[in-house]
């Protein structure tokens, strides 16, 4: 140390403050998530006008992500959650990044969610929304979602939501139309009002605790009692996160703008987002706060998760434009994975976290459908859509099962999570949210059945006919079906096969509900 | 704004500014300052530049399009972190070196510099596109 201080420079004693052993090359894959991204959005900023090669850069980007994902999992899985301290600073100092289960899981599948929308975008992105920044944005969006679920300090949670926040907001106005300039505006206003409450909540749980690292956190509040300034703290940020997660009685931000920007952006939205807001929220309630996990709030998440569900499948039986349907099945889920984190026990947690595997496939897949439906159509209005079955079976087919995927039925994924958190919650003797569960899977099965009759399997109408043939589409567009098939091959395998997600699943929600290894993987190195 | 006394002015002034804004850049690790004040300097520079001489002139000089500025910034602030791969510490460890050189000259070179200049690259790349689209429009 003494021959690398300059002259005159007075020598500090570091031991404490400094982290003394070295850090394998393998924990590098620990930010290998954002890391690969960052620098692939940097390129292409600084290469915009090369718009041909934009699409190539982002997808051995994100194929990087989606590598360095995988072997984290492979690791994690083996080991438990790994942590790497930035600046190699003491961990409560310095910002940590931990991968445990939940979030590698999620690292992972929106991973192949991005890669999947990039795909598609290929066919869809013109040259003028490449040199807009549409593939730079992109990327800063899945390094803000991966920073997020990687992240261990509260903090710097807040920083990655900003910068996916920033880079969505890039996304949305993309398009430049009043339509959606009007969603943009509904979707930034609440979105801020959301990430203020936050922002406002951890200088608050900071003022009070003093720390920000998620594990120092939990051994601190641990031991608490839910009372006092936890409870305020605690409300808050129910409060934002639901609001990000667009849960009961917040959710109208997320219909009002899903259906305006390009069919790739809403996708990508649907598909990560509203993840973003529940991985807080479990984060939250089980490993920083445990004692508000076991408090009336939690009581007060599972009306909320239960009127979510209800109205987000009421909402999609009226809808008449589809993407604005998909959008209401979506909040519908929210509140599916919402009733899971208020239950608060394993097998819950392990559908909830099995459950937003599910939802970002599917849930980009459906978005994704419907673009390829506008584009023979030109409409995704079902009063005026017909038709699609006969013209286009496949296409047809593919709907029918993402239809049985979204609503519930077996064999396929959306089934199993259903199925535990049933049983847990007859167990429980959580009756409404047992009949919120059934009856919203009911609801948005009448509603997609409705919008497949309607849609796909009504013969085209007389009145659309001179539309249809003014928006064919003369282009090569049948390659887009690629990303579709594959986000639906991927869910039907973790259909088939439940057992391995399953498997990951349980053992990540052991690790919520018991946070030592978590604390251990942090602070272990520093104690 | 088109006065003799400003377009005689400006471009001293500009390259003043954003000497000292490099000055302050530098200075940055163990005085006040650093990347993110010295490039609000060096961009309040060359917006003084645009508003004086136009938007033209300042892109000219510029050479290379502000976004793109702000775009090698982030690499390169992200790129200072990986050196620590190579020393088996954690990302974004500050590592040191002393070269000399002849004359008993030593200069000490950091991670921290390198990062510290992306710092400065991105400000300056935001911040003059978003002035120069500014000026631009009147």
């Amino acid at each position: 140390m003494e021959t690398l201080l300059a002259e005159g420079v007075v020598a500090i004693d570091t031991t404490g403050a400094m982290l003394s052993k070295a850090t394998p090359s393998i924990d590098w894959l620990i930010v290998g998530p954002i890391l690969i991204p960052l620098f692939a959005a940097a390129v292409l900023i600084i290469l915009r006008r090369a718009v041909a090669w934009h699409p190539f850069i982002a997808i051995a980007a994100v194929g990087g992500t989606i590598a360095t994902s995988f072997l984290l999992l492979l690791r994690v899985s083996e080991f438990g959650p790994q942590a790497m301290t930035m600046g190699n600073w003491f961990p409560p100092f310095g910002i940590t990044f931990v991968a445990d289960l939940l979030g590698v899981i999620l690292t992972l599948t929106s991973g192949i969610a991005v890669f999947c929308v990039v795909l598609y975008a290929m066919g869809e992105i013109t040259g003028r929304e490449r040199r807009f920044g549409f593939y730079a944005l992109l990327m800063t969006l899945l390094v803000g979602v991966n920073g997020a679920f990687l992240t261990g300090d509260i903090f710097n949670l807040y920083v990655w939501f900003e910068v996916f926040l920033i880079s969505s907001f890039g996304l949305i106005v993309m398009g430049g139309g009043a339509k959606q300039l009007d969603g943009a505006v509904k979707y930034c206003f609440l979105n801020l009002i959301a990430t203020t409450l936050f922002l406002i909540a951890t200088g608050y749980l900071y003022g009070v605790y003093g720390t920000l690292n998620m594990a120092d956190l939990s051994k601190i509040v641990g031991a608490k009692p839910f009372e006092g300034a936890l409870v305020i703290i605690s409300m808050l940020y129910l409060v934002a996160f639901s609001m990000k997660a667009a849960a009961f009685p917040l959710y109208f931000w997320l219909p009002a703008s899903y259906h305006t920007p390009k069919i790739v952006v809403s996708a990508l939205f649907a598909g990560l987002l509203t993840k973003v807001g529940i991985y807080a929220l479990i984060r939250t309630f089980t490993i920083i706060l445990p004692p508000a996990g076991d408090s009336w709030l939690m009581l007060l998440m599972l009306y909320a998760g239960i009127a979510t569900m209800v109205c987000g499948g009421l909402g999609a039986v009226v809808q008449t434009d589809l993407r604005r349907l998909f959008s209401y099945i979506l909040v519908s889920s929210i509140g599916f994975m919402l009733i899971g984190l208020s239950l608060g026990t394993e097998q819950s947690l392990t559908a909830t976290m099995f459950y937003m595997v599910h939802s970002i496939l599917v849930m980009t897949a459906l978005f994704l459908l419907s673009g390829l439906v506008y584009n023979y159509r030109g409409t995704l209005d079902l009063r005026t859509l017909s038709g699609v079955n006969k013209d286009f079976p496949f296409l047809s087919l593919m709907f029918l099962v993402l239809v049985f995927m979204a609503s519930g039925f077996p064999p396929f994924s959306g089934f199993w999570p259903k199925l535990v958190l049933i049983s847990e919650s007859l167990d429980k003797q959580a009756y409404a949210g047992t009949c919120a569960v059934i009856f919203s899977s009911f609801l948005s099965m009448i509603a997609l059945g409705r919008a497949y009759a309607f849609g796909f399997w009504r013969p085209l109408l007389k009145t659309s006919e001179d539309e249809v043939r003014q928006t064919q589409f003369s282009g090569m567009k049948s390659l887009q079906y690629i990303p579709v098939l594959v986000l639906i091959t991927l869910a039907i395998v973790v259909g088939v096969m439940p057992s391995y997600l399953f498997d990951l699943s349980a053992s990540g929600a052991k690790n919520l509900l018991n946070s030592t290894a978590y604390i251990e993987a942090v602070l272990g190195g520093a104690l | 704004m088109n006065t003799l006394i400003l377009r005689t002015i400006a471009p001293t002034l500009t390259s003043l500014m954003v000497i000292y804004s490099i000055i302050v850049l530098l200075s940055g690790h163990n005085q006040p300052g650093g990347g993110f004040i010295g490039g609000l300097i060096a961009a309040s520079a060359f917006a003084l530049y645009g508003i004086a001489c136009g938007v033209g002139p300042v892109r000219r000089a510029l050479y290379f399009h502000p976004i793109a500025i702000s775009g090698f910034g982030m690499l390169l602030a992200g790129l200072s972190g990986v050196v620590s791969f190579y020393k088996d510490v954690p990302y974004l460890t500050g590592l040191w070196w002393f070269p000399k050189f002849s004359g008993g000259i030593e200069v000490p070179l950091s991670t921290p510099l390198f990062f510290d200049i992306g710092v400065w690259l991105v400000v300056v790349g935001s911040l003059v596109s978003i002035a120069l689209a500014l000026e631009e429009k009147d």
